[in-house]
């Protein structure tokens, strides 16, 4: 039966730039729907605040 | 029989598929979900500030045309401090303790800081093969000094990372081994490495932590340097 991963460390390689690429990728799309502020962000909403 | 200590590091296969690929994309697929709120609320704001504190500590020695390199420190320190921290909890794998891992992220890393410094300021980037104010006499055993030092820095990012790691867990494992095979008898013994144990637990959410902020601020320095 042929093995499903016959290089562990190409696989390891692969997928450590991948998960870095999608974490990447949501760091910037955190980046732009939140942009960081000076203070302490956004004025609460009306009541009922969800927390 | 003597058991094998380094089996905690073996990749654990689940019909056939390693649980690497699960262990290392984990992080990647937890944290920074999106969200259905625009309105920011308190688990928002400690993201927020978190990075803002991160980003300006490691990015402010640099300057502003090096400020694009801030999504991929960030997104690399907290993918590195998620696996760690990950890997502390029991019957889990440590995924950055495997060199295939910690040399996949430095070498490539390293190489794009240095390639970077060749490519926009070549001779800066060989000036640093000599430290100002060497003595002539000394100069030829400088530079090679200098670029065996500048060669091995891949090398010393990834098995620090991966050493600490290695090292923390083996401890922790050795020591998790004495508190099971200790005899009743001897359960002073036991209480006191049980005790060593849970310090040395929240040492190594110390290491964890710690390693992973000293492998992106050595690449940040790295940067500095050539960029």
């Amino acid at each position: 039966m042929p093995q499903l991963n016959p290089a562990p460390w190409l696989s390891t390689m692969v997928l450590v730039w991948l998960s870095l690429g999608v974490m990447h990728q949501k760091v910037k799309l955190f980046q732009n729907i939140y942009p960081t502020t000076m203070c302490c962000g956004a004025p609460r909403p009306p009541w009922p605040w969800p927390w | 029989m003597i058991p094998n200590l380094f089996e905690i590091f073996a990749t654990p296969y689940l019909l056939k598929v390693p649980l690497m690929w699960l262990a290392v994309m984990a992080p990647a697929m937890i944290i920074f979900s999106p969200s259905q709120h625009l309105v920011t609320g308190r688990y928002i704001l400690l993201k927020k500030w978190t990075m803002k504190q991160f980003i300006k500590q490691i990015m402010s020695p640099l300057p502003t045309h090096g400020y694009k390199w801030a999504a991929l420190f960030t997104a690399l320190m907290i993918t590195l401090t998620s696996i760690n921290m990950i890997s502390l909890l029991p019957h889990t794998f440590t995924p950055t303790a495997q060199l295939a891992l910690t040399m996949a992220l430095a070498f490539p890393l390293w190489l794009a800081t240095v390639v970077i410094g060749l490519l926009k300021k070549t001779t800066r980037s060989l000036a640093h093969f000599l430290p100002e104010g060497s003595p002539t006499p000394l100069i030829p055993a400088l530079v090679v000094v200098e670029t065996i030092s500048l060669l091995i820095r891949p090398m010393a990012l990834g098995v620090r990372l991966a050493a600490n790691l290695t090292a923390g867990h083996l401890l922790l494992q050795l020591m998790a081994l004495a508190v099971i095979h200790l005899p009743t008898p001897m359960w002073p013994a036991t209480v006191a490495v049980a005790t060593t144990l849970m310090l040395l637990t929240i040492l190594e959410v110390a290491v964890g932590l710690i390693q992973a902020y000293v492998f992106v601020l050595l690449l940040s320095l790295y940067l500095q340097e050539n960029i």
